[in-house]
């Protein structure tokens, strides 16, 4: 085997494995889903151009999430696509729309899986109107299930300024999902 | 209704980020208030809604292949200037090239050959070995005489026991274990699906200043993941006491402090 595939293998099994979540992370921050291929393809090139700072035994998905973080402030500061919010009022007639739907069938299966499919639309607009600062710090609490202080390492920031991210994240969430929260 | 408890402690408490005491005490609250209890419960569906909605994505077939197609390439004899998409820059000549290869290479084998020092493998070894053939942990009362009593003339020291944390750790028994040519106290506790396992172990030479560390309080942890386990490690004196578990690293350092009185 060359030099130059065993280091590509060693940077696949680093790398691969955490393309879903990474792939996850993109597609809420850069919206486009060719915009979301293209930041994470950007990320795993800087990754291996960096992999002589990794240090062996820490956190390589943290440290890939990281990555992909800082890839994306330099691509919002470049300004090379500006993502459109998408506005409360939007997020607010689709789901007037999903409640004004005559509820029939219920229980039936094809039914219910749409039901959950505009469900899973309307909690990812929601997501997405979070400024990004208040996204990334929930994602990374709430799905990928990270403490104070490893969101603080990976965002750079503080962890008071994580814990007020958080807050005011889920109440903004809370508010726009209010029904589903409640039910 | 009004509820005085702050909801920022209420939230420090449903992360886990609280001490056992301080947690205690929001569970105690939580019993009887039914405004914090709701809080909690919306809090709950809402990050069960945020996991539903954002499952694991479906990784595009063609999203590796162009990764891999955009490394660089491993042909010395390359002469002409290969712009690289994430180089930016079109001189990126032969030689640039190589050097930036070999140093990649050799980095990543380094990695290899330093992915895990032998006594993280095999304390992480031994606990995947004692899972697999269901091991058993000996009964013993939970407290510190007890379990004095239980290792003396098992081990050949005097194994400096961890501050029993009753409140989020349940104890779940005491082994013997042999690793490096030495015998290894088990300390083991449980909080809900994972195992906590304290090792102690007395060692003249073995060096741990290779390893990541951390310094809390006046003591330095060393500190290494491997097979999806976390380990933290520290000496006293003579004796090394380590934590191996699949809990967060946060949390392992966070009862290494406790256990070490930070």
């Amino acid at each position: 085997m060359s030099k130059a595939s065993e280091g590509r293998d060693s940077f696949e099994a680093l790398v691969k494995p955490h393309l879903p979540t990474l792939l996850r992370l993109a597609r809420r921050l850069a919206r486009e889903p060719e915009d979301a291929e293209d930041l994470v393809q950007d990320t795993c090139l800087k990754a291996c151009r960096a992999l002589h700072q990794f240090e062996p035994g820490t956190d390589s998905k943290a440290w890939l999430i990281t990555i992909l973080i800082n890839t994306y402030r330099d691509w919002a500061r470049k300004a090379m696509k500006h993502p459109r919010p998408v506005g409360f009022d939007e997020i607010a007639s689709f789901y007037t729309q999903l409640r004004s739907e005559p509820r029939q069938h219920l229980g039936t299966d094809p039914e219910e899986s749409a039901v959950h499919a505009d469900l899973g639309r309307l909690v990812r607009m929601a997501i997405e109107d979070l400024p990004p600062e208040f996204r990334l710090a929930v994602m990374l609490a709430d799905v990928e299930g990270y403490a104070y202080k490893e969101i603080a390492e990976i965002v750079g920031c503080p962890i008071g300024t994580v814990m007020s991210r958080l807050y005011r994240g889920r109440q903004i969430l809370q508010t726009t999902l209010r029904a589903y929260v409640e039910h | 209704m009004m509820c005085d408890q702050p909801k920022i402690q209420l939230y420090l408490y449903l992360d886990g980020e609280l001490s056992p005491s301080d947690a205690v005490d929001v569970e105690q609250h939580l019993q009887t208030c039914q405004v914090c209890q709701a809080e909690a419960a919306a809090h709950h569906r809402l990050q069960t809604l945020l996991q539903v909605a954002l499952p694991d994505e479906d990784v595009p077939e063609h999203l590796w292949s162009s990764i891999v197609q955009q490394l660089p390439k491993d042909e010395p004899a390359d002469a002409a200037p290969v712009a690289h998409r994430w180089s930016g820059k079109a001189w990126w000549g032969s030689g640039v090239a190589v050097a930036a290869l070999v140093l990649v290479t050799l980095a990543v084998k380094v990695w290899f050959a330093n992915s895990a020092p032998i006594i993280v493998r095999e304390m992480v070894d031994s606990q995947i070995r004692a899972q697999l053939m269901h091991t058993a942990y000996d009964q013993v009362a939970a407290d510190t005489g007890a379990i004095r009593r239980w290792f003396d003339g098992q081990v050949e020291f005097a194994p400096p026991l961890p501050a029993i944390l009753s409140e989020t750790y349940q104890f779940e028994g005491v082994r013997l274990n042999y690793f490096l040519d030495r015998r290894v106290a088990e300390i083991a506790y449980r909080s809900q699906n994972h195992v906590l396992d304290f090792l102690m172990f007395a060692r003249k030479n073995l060096s741990l200043t290779t390893m990541s560390s951390r310094r809390m309080g006046d003591r330095t942890f060393y500190i290494h993941s491997y097979k999806g386990y976390n380990t933290v490690l520290w000496q006293d004196g003579e004796i090394f006491c380590s934590l191996v578990s699949d809990l967060q690293l946060s949390e392992i350092l966070r009862v290494a402090r406790e256990a070490t009185g930070i």
